[in-house]
Formats: structure tokens, sequence, C-alpha cells
């Protein structure tokens, strides 16, 4: 009997564990919800395309920044956030108006990443890309003017 | 020993009363096999064999049934294990499914306005824009060169 809880006790706590794996990024529901919507632009790039950015999954979306996609893009950048490691961040009145996240590899030694800014235009970016790109390489792309 | 052929006597008229029967079988079995009424001995020590046949066909029948509930036990525990297993895996394919509609990486595109294009070309050159859009308008070494030397 004790066997038997135990067996249950492991296969429960995996479920656990499998499940909240998989509940990853937030911020993928950002992409499914407003990608293929009047006013977006959704850019998806993977695999060839992009090996020589160093990277292999690259994903962007851009629309306007109004409730509530705003509300939506902010709870999901506070939560995706959370687990990662900020390199640049700039808060006003309470909103991110740009980050920079990179988050953890979870052991398969690829580099991921979050980028958000909203534009002048009130037009909000929503990057996330993966590869092997350096964080020190994307800070220069970033942030140092060629 | 009179009364004991007697008794028997009365055994095979069918007369014996269930006391004399086990009495006349408790008495063959003990008896010697030289004596003059050893030829009808086998008969009720067969009867005796036969009980601790009995006896010991019980037992096997008995058996088996720790050796059952032992075994049904392990199949539970083995129905259980794999029904845990098979949604173990349920869970990792769907799971799986679930992030490769989330990464909607299937293919090369660009959806402007719910409209796919999926020219390599036309996909790279929006992939551009939209990174520049995330980047930093202020110089980061411009930026703490000024904060150094404020």
């Amino acid at each position: 009997m004790k066997r038997v809880r135990t067996l249950i006790l492991c296969c429960a706590m995996s479920l656990f564990v499998v499940s909240v794996s998989g509940q990853d990024l937030q911020i993928n529901n950002i992409f499914e919800k407003y990608g293929k919507l009047k006013g977006s632009t959704m850019v998806l790039l993977s695999g060839e395309a992009i090996r020589d950015y160093r990277l292999s999954s690259y994903r962007s979306i851009t629309l306007k920044y109004a409730a509530p996609v705003s509300d939506d893009i902010q709870q999901c950048l506070d939560h995706d956030k959370r687990q990662a490691r900020k390199i640049k961040e700039v808060i006003r009145n309470g909103v991110i108006r740009s980050g920079y996240y990179q988050l953890p590899d979870e052991g398969k030694k690829i580099n991921r990443y979050i980028l958000f800014k909203i534009g002048e235009d009130q037009q909000a970016t929503l990057i996330y890309m993966e590869g092997d790109l350096k964080s020190e390489e994307l800070i220069n792309k970033l942030f140092l003017r060629e | 020993m009179n009364e004991i052929k007697k008794m028997h006597e009365k055994y095979f008229r069918g007369e014996t009363t269930r006391e004399e029967e086990m009495l006349l079988r408790r008495y063959f079995c003990d008896l010697d096999a030289s004596d003059e009424q050893s030829e009808v001995r086998p008969l009720f020590t067969y009867f005796a064999e036969e009980a601790s046949v009995n006896e010991f066909l019980r037992a096997l029948r008995e058996d088996p049934v720790v050796v059952h509930k032992n075994k049904s036990r392990s199949i539970r525990i083995l129905k259980i294990a794999s029904l845990a297993a098979s949604l173990l895996l349920g869970v990792i394919f769907l799971n799986r499914n679930m992030r490769n509609d989330y990464s909607l990486t299937d293919e090369n595109s660009v959806w402007i306005n719910g409209e796919k294009i999926t020219q390599i070309h036309v996909v790279r050159s929006y992939a551009k824009k939209s990174f520049e859009k995330v980047k930093s308008e202020e110089d980061l070494l411009e930026e703490q060169l000024r904060f150094v030397l404020e």
C-alpha cells in the first residue's frame, strides 16, 4: 500500500512538473491572441533563415499599445520577468516602457531573451528570441550605435 | 480381534456407524503387515491416505489464495503505474503540441493585419524593422559616460 502511495505521489509530482514547465512563457499568449489580428504585425522566423544571426527562433509582434492589449502585455511581462535576468528596464508610472530580459536556459544551453518597447508612436513591440547569441552581443546590437 | 472381524464384516454389509468406521481405519493403519487380516488393510488405509491426500490438496488450494492475493496486488500496482505513465505521456504529448502551437515556428512568415506573407526577404525585412523598434534610442556608452562625467 505504501508503495502504491509513493508511486501515485511520484506520478502526481511529475505531472505537476510537466504541466508547470508547459506554462513556460506568458508572452506566448500575446502572439497567439493578437498576432493574426488586424492592426498587428507578427514575424515568425526559425531555422536556417536566422542562423547567421546566431538565433534559432525569432518572434516579434508590433501592435497599438492601448487597452486591453496594454494590460495583457504588462501582465505577461510582469509574470515572465520574475524568472528572468534584467538587462535593462525602464518603468514610468508603474508601466514598463521598455524591458530587456534574459530568461533562464532551463538546461538547454540556449540563450532566450524577451525584448519590449513602447515607441513614441504608441506602438508596442514585443520580441522573443532564442539561440546562441550571447547577452553581450545583444547588448551591443541594442544599445550601441554602429 | 474377533470384534474387529465382526466389525469389518458389518462394514461390508454397510451397517457400521461412523465411529466404528473410524475405529476400523485407525486399527488397520496400525496393523502389522503379517497379520491375517492384513488383506483387507489397504481398503481402510486407502481412506486414511485419501484423507491425507485431501488435506494436502486443500493446503495446495489455500496456498494459491495467498499467491493470488499478492498477484492481484501487483496487478493493481501495475495498473496504476501504467495509468499514471499513460497520463504522463498524454500530458507530455499535449504539452509538446501546445508548445508547437505557441512557438508558431512551423513556417517563416509575417502576419500583417491578419494576412500571411511567406516570402523570406519580406519576412526578414519585417524582422529587422521590429528589432530596430526595440532598440534603445540612447547610446548606452554615451549614457554611461555622461553618468560618470556628472
